[in-house]
């Protein structure tokens, strides 16, 4: 049965794009067949950090408005079996997105795929509402600030009011909360909220939490998703998270100031 | 009336696909006797020519209400308009009875052979010419689309897509100074980045058919 899952977080800048990167490629280093698809369509970003960016003919536009074929348009990675890109266009806007567009894509891909990750653009707004609305799942992410906090608890609302899945009186959509940007020096000395304060507001089961790494952008930059960098505390700890997802159980690790993060220099690579 | 009818003779010769189905209001400003115009004889004039009347200026009060009659825009009273000749954005055309003295060429009087972009073409942005060569005189950026008919020239850098030959042209060529385009195609013939010779990247090329297949030299 192959599950969607929309990456969100309604505030911009966030991690979504980085997210949705490392949780595809996780899940097909797993074995799973899986698709990301980037739904910012306008804004391309997901093909430069997936690397793919020299590969794309076709997008998700050019599939919705049937000007290719769903095949021609998946792009299969080079370095890992089992994932495939579905680029946005660039040129277009998201009114190109439409419902039965959409919609006639997931249910193409939920045929040969495990997994269909939806990488959302920021807002809440018609882009946003598409990559949600088909999903089973929704990973929120939030960074470690009020304004963050409160675009999610946003998001929440609408995942809880807006998706197919409410609309046809199914069981809701299975909400997990990732904080991403997270320094827990910063948070020791009060400039940023703590992980127990933004699972008090937004009351949703913590998937995982990823340390502020350089990492993260050296990879996006080299368009090699931060995942694979086993080297990376970031890596590690979105790992952690498709190992969470999948249902074991896994401590969490670089929340503590100081003790964690020499351990997770020290022992993080074992 | 008669003499309105060769002056826009001669525009539409000089360059007549750019005329065709342009939008046009009639000024009735510098006529010498604006009143003595039949509203309706001069509109099936301009409509002759291959023009498309969109509104009116400048003309009397029953000039106005015949033109709203016809639906066409009435942009500015006669009083408060014979001094502010150029208030509205849109192309005017205007119409000289006697002498044919400093007749302004229309600001966007390009020939149809070439559409000249000098402005950098920014990641997003769709610049699709249907007839002859684009000339772009900046870089097109990544995420940009080039499409025209004919040739693509880009005196900076390509980092977008360019597409020759839209329409079929397989004698259409792309030339650019620096070549690090996402993708080109000439007559619906593709290559993507990541086939393009390494020896090449970044340098000034010249893309063309041959064989049914993308050819890339240097310049």
């Amino acid at each position: 049965m192959t599950r969607v899952i929309v990456v969100t977080s309604g505030k911009g800048g966030v991690g979504k794009t980085t997210t949705s990167a490392a949780f595809a490629t996780g899940l097909a280093l797993q074995g799973y067949k899986t698709a990301v698809i980037d739904f910012d369509v306008g804004l391309r970003n997901l093909d430069l950090v997936m690397g793919c960016e020299r590969r794309v003919v076709y997008d998700f536009v050019n599939v919705i408005t049937k000007e290719a074929s769903l095949n021609q348009a998946l792009i299969r990675d080079k370095r890992i079996e089992n994932l495939y890109i579905l680029p946005a266009s660039q040129t277009r806007d998201k009114e190109a997105l439409t419902m039965e567009g959409v919609e006639a894509v997931i249910n193409e891909l939920k045929k040969t795929f495990d997994y269909i990750v939806c990488d959302s653009p920021a807002g809440i707004e018609h882009g946003a509402y598409m990559a949600m609305y088909f999903a089973d799942e929704a990973i929120v992410v939030t960074n470690p600030e009020i304004s963050s906090v409160r675009d999610s608890d946003r998001i929440l609302g609408l995942l809880a009011s807006k998706t197919k899945r409410v609309v046809e009186n199914q069981t809701p959509v299975k909400e997990h909360l990732l904080l991403t940007r997270y320094a827990p020096e910063r948070v020791k000395n009060g400039e940023m909220l703590a992980v127990d304060d933004i699972q008090h507001i937004l009351s949703i089961p913590l998937l995982g939490v990823i340390p502020e790494s350089q990492s993260v952008l050296t990879a996006s930059n080299q368009g090699i998703p931060v995942i694979v960098n086993k080297n990376s505390r970031a890596g590690l700890a979105y790992s952690d998270c498709i190992g969470r997802f999948l249902g074991e159980e896994i401590a969490f690790r670089f929340i503590d100031a100081k003790k964690g993060g020499i351990f997770g220099k020290l022992f993080g690579g074992r | 009336m008669e003499i309105i009818s060769a002056q826009l003779a001669k525009k539409v010769g000089q360059a007549p696909s750019f005329f065709r189905h342009a939008p046009v209001v009639l000024d009735f400003g510098h006529l010498p006797d604006p009143d003595r115009i039949d509203i309706t004889k001069l509109l099936d004039l301009v409509r002759e020519r291959g023009f498309i009347p969109v509104g009116i200026t400048n003309c009397t009060e029953e000039q106005q209400r015949q033109g709203e009659a016809l639906e066409l825009a009435v942009l500015t009273t006669r009083g408060s308009g014979r001094l502010q000749e150029d208030k509205t954005d849109e192309e005017q055309e205007e119409i000289l009875s006697e002498d044919n003295v400093a007749q302004p060429e229309p600001t966007a009087h390009t020939s149809p052979a070439a559409t000249v972009i000098t402005e950098p073409i920014r990641s997003g942005q769709r610049i699709v010419v249907e007839q002859g060569d684009l000339i772009v005189l900046t870089s097109v950026g990544s995420g940009a689309e080039v499409t025209a008919a004919g040739n693509i020239h880009v005196y900076g850098a390509l980092r977008g897509r360019a597409f020759a030959g839209s329409t079929g042209d397989t004698q259409a060529r792309i030339f650019c100074q620096q070549l690090e385009a996402e993708l080109v195609a000439v007559a619906g013939v593709y290559l993507v980045n990541e086939k393009f010779p390494n020896s090449l990247r970044a340098q000034p090329v010249h893309i063309r058919l041959q064989a049914e297949r993308i050819r890339i030299t240097p310049l």
